[in-house]
């Protein structure tokens, strides 16, 4: 074994000779750091947010029950699009980038928590191209094209500051009880 | 089963308004109106109409009653007259900067029947010639 002895020993000393005590402690040291700083960064913590299935934004509470990131949370009775709670944004917040249409579409839907009626506006969420996560088209009292005022067809990005810019994903946010 | 058919006819010819639950005005400009409208009424300058200067001015004139019960987001909207009627009172009374006068007259069902039926083709010439006569 004295061929393997003086390889272990020759490269020993010249690591030794090459590299200074300190350097290992160094080169650790910004690891560590450098590991630990990652997840601070934007684009980490966009690839995050992002993150499709399993990752829900809001649990459900027994007055708003279910899950926000499914197409059968009961506020998306009359939804047409993408979820905004698997785009980087939740069921009443656009994700970073994108703003929020003022003009939009409204339906009513029933809440199982409390058995009552609300008014839900589902606003979309524009200036980014399609989310294309977690689609949803569930048609409660949805209206054909030619009437315009409760038909989810439309893109309601039209209603935005810059008319015409790209769908993103919707949002379902409460109005008020429907009574 | 010679009723079958009639019944059919009955029930169609109410339509969504009298099948669907009837809701107090409020709800019915938020599921109705605000969607474009916004919920005070305000619009957006340029592409949906505020009611919020003109809809007590107008209600005042024969001729602004017959437009606000024939543009189109009120002739067409999935309610009944009398529905109608109560919405428009309501919106005359909560998203109006000009106050409401003493000399206020309620619509009515029967007014809204008789103005909504007949189409009103050019909104926007009707709308201006009557924002020049509210400026006079």
């Amino acid at each position: 074994m004295n061929w393997l002895d003086r390889i272990a020993e020759d490269s020993g000393r010249a690591l030794a000779r090459r590299t200074s005590r300190r350097s290992l402690l160094a080169g650790l040291g910004s690891l560590l750091v450098g590991a630990a700083a990652m997840p601070l960064l934007p684009v980490a913590r966009g690839a995050e947010a992002k993150a499709p299935a399993g990752q829900k934004p809001a649990a459900g509470t027994a007055a708003d029950p279910g899950d926000p990131a499914s197409c059968e949370y009961w506020r998306h009775c009359a939804i047409d699009g993408f979820l905004c709670s698997c785009c980087g944004g939740s069921q009443t917040q656009c994700p970073p980038g994108t703003e929020m249409s003022a003009i939009t579409w409204i339906g009513t839907c029933h809440n199982p928590a409390d058995g009552k009626d609300y008014v839900i506006s589902y606003n979309d969420c524009c200036g980014k191209s399609s989310c294309g996560r977690c689609f949803c088209n569930r048609n409660e009292r949805d209206t054909p094209l030619y009437q315009p005022g409760q038909s989810n067809d439309y893109n309601w990005c039209s209603g935005s500051t810059q008319a015409n810019i790209p769908y993103h994903c919707s949002t379902a946010r409460i109005v008020g009880t429907a009574e | 089963m010679r009723l079958a058919p009639a019944v059919a006819t009955v029930v169609l010819a109410l339509g969504p308004a009298s099948a669907a639950l009837a809701y107090q005005p409020r709800v019915n400009f938020q599921l109705q109106c605000m969607g474009c409208h916004h919920a005070d009424g305000a619009g957006e300058e340029g592409r949906v109409p505020s009611v919020r200067r003109t809809l007590v001015p107008f209600s005042a004139l024969a001729d602004g009653r017959d437009f606000v019960m024939r543009v189109p987001g009120v002739a067409q909207a999935p309610l009944n007259d009398a529905e109608v009627a109560a919405l428009l009172n309501w919106m005359v009374r909560n998203l109006s900067d000009v106050a409401v006068p003493a000399t206020f007259v309620d619509y009515s069902a029967e007014e809204v029947g008789r103005a909504r039926h007949r189409p009103l083709a050019a909104v926007r010439g009707a709308r201006a010639a009557l924002l020049r006569r509210i400026a006079e």
